[in-house]
């Protein structure tokens, strides 16, 4: 039997997914160590596997999901950075967009900078935006400035110079000398990393990378290293932003890639999940203790973004959109100067956690109220593992309530209406705000707390279905299962389309290609299994920002005019109106080479122990699910127990180790041939 | 009557839908002003007139009141009985219903319930490159009257019964610089009405009409409650400031803006008496424009998170003499609105200081922005384009301003260097902060940057525009000013020329280096009392020179006077 392996890592507990060939999937999980991120998650994988009887050399595949780039962005941990640049324009870290991070609280400072000012140095060079050089490099003023970073003592430099994207040569004379003079720093030039023209998002991302490669670099050689000493034979994958893998050995050469590692798996194994269903579009709706994340997926696959904020900077990297907002279980309810209940975004997070987990908490969350409500239980979750304190939970949620005037049960609810409408502002900021309809779209539940409120959101704003998976709190660890090799490769060039162009808009495209395949062959990726997708960024002439679309294989002139019309009909759908007369220009161009690798069929849980429902009824409880109605007692089933073609009607609760789902009345839930639970509304 | 946690889901929905017209809007217009600047604003209104949503903090503040009246304004043009579903109605003077000055074009679309009855309003503003006029984008400070900045529009149906209304559209297009630009602009603009039009009516679907009317009143009043409370934590007083504006960009007078704040119990009263008369230029602020500025101070000093809408204006009184550099009245010129606004935010803020000391913040390093115009020797055709700098953030009573950014009403994001060099045929040199340029203080004032440029083009021309050129921006409870702004043609060349007022129509050469320097922004508190560590910190960054260093370790080392000072 040969395996495949996901390691996903998140702030509490490390994730494992082992899945065999026959579709057969088995979980575990530990604690996270945070002292020692990659020895407490391999001393948790090699138990996992004698536990499982599982020769490490039967794992042909595995990939790892890795929150070590944005910890080490968030938690300021990164390497001692410097930058350099063209003479002028040291301060392009400090004046950035010359905006406040709020235009009105003037406590919230602007983020420091990743590099200080005086590590930021300019060097004498200029190259012009058509590439021609203004000004020649002048090595002996740049030998100058590179000793002064040796004497500051930095561990990775970055490279940003004015246009470069035109013309990347000087960049490439001082990488060289930057070698030479500091031989052991990491090293980063910013036409690699983005080559693309706006300079401080390039700066920024430039930076970004050069900040969190040498801790990705040390921490994934350790991973690897640990796995080869396990023996397992086959290369360390790393899940990326982008919703694919890369082999690990040289991932830290693009580390910047790697920041949304974690989300992105999840959204995969959303997608997964939406695909096995038959739904080509969903949302998915991740809610944990402290967040929720929610990401669009269309024709089966997640929605991407180019650029996002990464505590508070403008990362530019080929990430899945994720909207994410500070809403989970443990967030915290509060009522605001003006006297009303607001919930969140801060957290009582896992310490000390809920009022319900009796470490402590004593400030009202939203588990506290599902809680109170006996949407939750109230002896205990993760299968026993971790008690509750009903009566902690009913003292905090008490205390709001009299400073409301209302009573607990009734605080409760008010709680999971607000946060509710925040996760709702949240599903409409990924579709509405995007130009789609989320109506047409199932919501995929996952994460802790997901399944818990999925129902009720979906209802209020008139989903049609919602699919619980058969893990929802280990989906992420999935998703790194069914991955594919896939990287991005972008360029800026401007061009007006048209067909007097066609062969420069092609020569970009297939240089592109070259660059991909080319990546693939040093990774030894197999290319038979590959393809390639093409994206061209349009605008009309005078616009300032771009629609990607889709390009077409540009093989003589006549092409540029169907790539013309889907820029045409995407303008359209999605402003209201194009204009056919205007010049039409690309700014950038965008390759992502994908190399699929085989799956299996199905994937189930385990073999099903039951063949009756009621075999599954563990218990029944009062349930608030409105204030005006009172409690309802409603059967409570252990999701393992309920057999495949099964039909649930609400009210009804339904609890599993990882989570708990509820099943408000007039709605019904049906268990799917894969154990997945599809709730219909209506 | 709703239960308040109906109001806050209410609240939160019908803000989802002024984000989404936001976010349409952005998306789908042409103007650099709207897409990079988002200089632009969308509203939900009740069926009064009064606003209820805006988004969130995305919107620039000065629209925060710019679209009051733009409501009233259409109901007094066509009566209720003519606003019919499908309908939508433009407008954009700001003497009838428009925004703040001309390139600001609002659009108004009535809601109608499941009833069939008009219940509320969707509007928005885009500020529009060009509107036609004497001068390219409606910019230039010396023009006299409204007349000459550009086509003024009474409320004006520009969609009927779902159809837009092409001549209208081609009576605006026909009169602008870049009528293309004009059709794309309007045409998202109704996008983003009719986005507003769909997520209210899923509302209304969703909690009926009298729900939803009950929570609109509720969220006025929450407004109103949150505010009135955190003023009747604060001591009654009453409080003053002065400042002034350089001049007027025609003349060399300097220009007064003076204001009384008088709180008292749970309200506050502004009384801009002793301010100049309105100019004979560009610079004048109408009322909208002055009340936006107030209520984004209000905010700031106040309760930052308050929800803009209608109900925290009852609270606010303001007062402005008619025929006042703050409330002018018709024809005065308003393009250049922001020189009055910018300095309007500054007494408030100053007053204010005397209120909420632990709160305030000194005066800011304003902008200096730039116009040129020429023909681009790559192109051969007539090209222009605006930037305007951020000076330094005014120090606040807990922490250093920040460097070049927007405080008060205004401020748009910077163009990236590499788009601007690729768009127009200019040169810069460099980009940086004005080292030195905060005022010093307990906490000090953040920096100005410095720009410089060369422009390539034939028929070269600048115009600037700004503040605090001559009248630098003060410190606060004895905290120094900052470093004023300034422009030097040609700097430490032998034809150098310092520009310490606007200039319209200055020719450039090829070979001219023009260098934008922004002011510093005013420091707080004793310089002495600054942490030694603060002032190692600014020499080893660079954000101050070694004479300061030097001046201050000098000052600290002499026994303080028995009385403070006061600034």
């Amino acid at each position: 039997m040969a395996y495949r392996l996901g390691i996903d890592i998140g702030g509490t507990f490390a994730d494992f997914a082992l899945l065999s060939n026959d579709g057969e999937l088995r979980t575990f999980k530990v604690p996270t160590r945070s002292e020692d991120l990659a020895g407490g998650c391999l001393a948790g994988l090699a138990e996992f596997l004698a536990d499982q009887a599982v020769e490490p050399s039967a794992i042909l595949y595995w990939a790892h999901g890795t929150t070590v780039a944005m910890n080490a962005i968030l938690e300021r941990k990164g390497a001692r950075t410097a930058l350099l640049v063209t003479e002028g324009f040291r301060d392009v870290l400090q004046i950035r967009r010359q905006l406040k991070p709020d235009r009105y609280d003037l406590h919230r400072a602007k983020p420091e900078s990743l590099v200080p000012r005086s590590r930021c140095l300019e060097i004498r060079e200029r190259v012009l935006f058509d590439g021609t050089v203004r000004v020649p490099l002048d090595r002996e003023h740049l030998e100058r400035q590179v000793a002064r970073l040796d004497a500051e003592g930095v561990e990775a430099v970055a490279i940003c110079l004015l246009h470069s994207y035109a013309n990347h040569q000087h960049e490439d004379e001082v990488r060289e000398l930057v070698r030479q003079m500091l031989p052991v720093a990491y090293i980063t030039v910013s036409h690699e990393v983005l080559p693309e023209f706006r300079e401080y998002p390039r700066a920024a991302t430039t930076v970004a990378n050069a900040y969190v490669g040498p801790s990705l670099s040390r921490y994934l050689g350790r991973f690897a290293e640990g796995g080869r000493e396990m023996g397992i034979e086959s290369p360390l994958t790393v899940f990326q932003s982008n919703g694919g893998i890369t082999p690990a050995t040289g991932a830290d050469r693009l580390a910047v890639n790697m920041l949304y590692s974690g989300p992105a798996a999840g959204v995969e194994g959303a997608a997964y999940v939406a695909g096995v269903t038959g739904h080509e579009r969903a949302i998915s709706f991740d809610m944990g203790g402290t967040s929720c994340d929610v990401c669009l997926i269309q024709g089966g696959r997640p929605m991407l973004a180019q650029e996002k904020e990464v505590a508070g900077f403008p990362i530019r990297s080929t990430r899945v959109d994720v909207h994410s907002i500070g809403a989970g279980g443990g967030s915290i309810a509060w009522m605001n100067a003006g006297g009303l209940l607001e919930v969140g975004p801060d957290s009582a997070g896992s310490n000390p956690g809920p009022a319900a987990y009796g470490r402590g908490g004593a400030r009202p969350t939203v588990t506290d109220a599902n809680v109170v409500l006996g949407r939750l239980n109230g002896r205990a979750l993760l299968d026993g593992r971790l008690s509750i304190d009903l009566d902690a939970a009913r003292a905090a949620i008490g205390g709001l309530a009299r400073r409301l005037g209302l009573t607990p049960e009734e605080t409760a609810l008010a709680i999971l209406r607000v946060v509710n409408t925040n996760m709702i502002g949240a599903i409409r900021v990924v579709s509405v705000e995007r130009g789609v309809d989320y109506r047409d779209c199932v919501l995929i539940a996952f994460g802790g707390a997901g399944p818990l409120h999925a129902v009720e959101v979906a209802r209020e704003m008139g989903f049609r279905r919602v699919i619980v998976p058969l893990a929802p709190g280990i989906l992420c660890a999935l998703g790194l299962l069914l991955a594919d090799y896939r990287r991005d490769f972008t360029r800026t060039r401007m061009l007006t389309v048209g067909r007097e162009t066609w062969k420069e808009i092609a020569g970009t495209f297939a240089d592109l290609e070259r660059q991909a395949r080319s990546w693939a062959q040093g990774q030894s990726i197999p290319l038979d299994s590959s393809e390639v997708f093409r994206y061209a960024y349009l605008r009309h002439r005078g616009q300032s920002h771009e629609l990607r679309v889709t390009a077409p294989a540009i093989r003589q002139a006549s092409h540029v005019d169907e790539l013309l019309e889907t820029f045409h009909k995407t303008h359209t759908s999605a402003y209201g109106y194009s204009d056919p007369n205007a010049q039409v220009q690309i700014t950038n161009f965008h390759v992502a080479f994908v190399s699929r690798l085989p799956r299996p069929p199905t994937v189930s849980l385990h073999k099903r122990r039951s063949t009756h429902l009621s075999d599954a009824l563990v218990a029944r409880r009062d349930v608030w699910l409105q204030a005006t109605s009172g409690p309802v007692l409603a059967p409570v089933l252990r999701r393992e127990l309920i057999p495949a073609g099964s039909t649930i009607h609400g009210p009804a609760i339904i609890e599993q180790l990882d989570s708990t789902t509820v099943v408000p009345a007039e709605t019904q839930a049906n268990v799917d041939e894969h154990g997945n639970l599809i709730i219909s509304l209506t | 009557m709703v239960d308040p946690t109906t109001v806050q889901v209410i609240m939160s929905r019908l803000q989802s839908v002024a984000q989404e017209m936001f976010a349409t809007l952005v998306r789908a217009s042409y103007s650099a002003n709207i897409k990079e600047r988002m200089d632009c604003s969308c509203a939900v209104f009740n069926r009064r007139g009064e606003v209820i949503a805006m988004p969130g903090e995305s919107a620039i503040p000065i629209h925060l009141s710019s679209l009051d009246g733009v409501v009233e304004a259409t109901l007094s043009a066509f009566g209720e009985h003519d606003i019919l579903p499908g309908d939508m109605f433009i407008a954009n003077d700001p003497y009838g219903g428009g925004g703040s000055h001309l390139n600001d074009l609002t659009v108004v679309a009535p809601v109608f319930g499941t009833s069939g009855n008009l219940v509320s309003f969707v509007t928005n503003l885009a500020h529009h490159s060009d509107i036609g006029g004497a001068a390219v984008g409606g910019r230039a400070v010396h023009l006299a009257t409204i007349f000459e900045e550009g086509l003024r529009i009474p409320p004006t149906r520009i969609m009927r019964g779902g159809v837009p209304q092409q001549d209208v559209i081609q009576l605006v297009a026909l009169n602008s610089r870049l009528p293309q630009d004009r059709i794309g602009d309007l045409r998202a603009q109704l996008a983003s009405n009719s986005v507003g039009l769909r997520g209210l009516s899923e509302i209304y679907e969703r909690f009926g009409e009298d729900t939803v009317r009950a929570a609109m009143d509720g969220i006025l009043d929450y407004s109103e409650r949150r505010l009135r409370s955190a003023l009747r934590t604060l001591p009654d007083g009453m409080y003053s400031a002065v400042d002034y504006v350089d001049d007027d960009g025609v003349g060399d007078e300097p220009m007064r803006i003076q204001v009384a704040v008088t709180k008292s119990g749970d309200s506050l009263k502004f009384d801009f008496s002793g301010t100049s008369q309105q100019a004979n230029s560009a610079i004048n602020s109408p009322l909208q424009a002055t009340r936006a500025t107030v209520l984004c101070v209000v905010k700031s000093l106040l309760d930052p998170d308050l929800p803009p809408n209608a109900g925290i204006r009852r609270p606010i009184s303001i007062s402005a003499p008619l025929g006042s550099l703050v409330n002018c009245t018709a024809p005065a010129a308003v393009g250049e609105r922001m020189v009055a606004c910018w300095i309007v935010g500054d007494v408030v803020a100053g007053a204010l200081a005397e209120l909420v000391p632990g709160e305030s913040a000194a005066a800011y390093g304003g902008q200096l922005g730039y116009g040129v115009g020429c023909i681009d020797v790559r192109t051969r055709q007539y090209s222009v384009e605006y930037q305007a700098f951020a000076g330094g953030h005014g120090a606040t009573s807990f922490a250093d301003g920040m460097d070049s950014v927007a405080q008060w009403a205004s401020g748009a994001p910077n163009a990236p260097i590499e788009a601007d060099e690729i768009a127009f045929p200019i040169i810069i040199h460099r980009y940086e902060l004005r080292d030195g340029s905060g005022g010093l203080g307990q906490y000090r004032g953040g920096l100005g940057v410095r720009r410089s440029f060369s422009v390539y083009g034939e028929a070269t021309m600048l115009a600037t525009v700004g503040v605090r050129m001559r009248v630098p921006p003060p410190g606060l409870f004895g905290g120094e000013k900052g470093l004023p702004a300034c422009v030097v043609i040609n700097p430490g060349a032998d034809g150098e020329v310092r520009l310490t007022r606007m200039v319209t129509d200055y020719p450039l050469h090829p070979s001219d280096v023009v260098e934008v320097q922004s002011a510093g922004g005013g420091g707080w508190g004793d310089s002495r009392k600054r942490d030694p560590e603060a002032i190692r910190q600014d020499l080893h960054e660079g954000k101050i020179l070694p004479e300061q260093a030097e001046n201050w370790l000098r000052s600290v080392s002499v026994p303080e006077p028995a009385k403070p000072i006061v600034g």
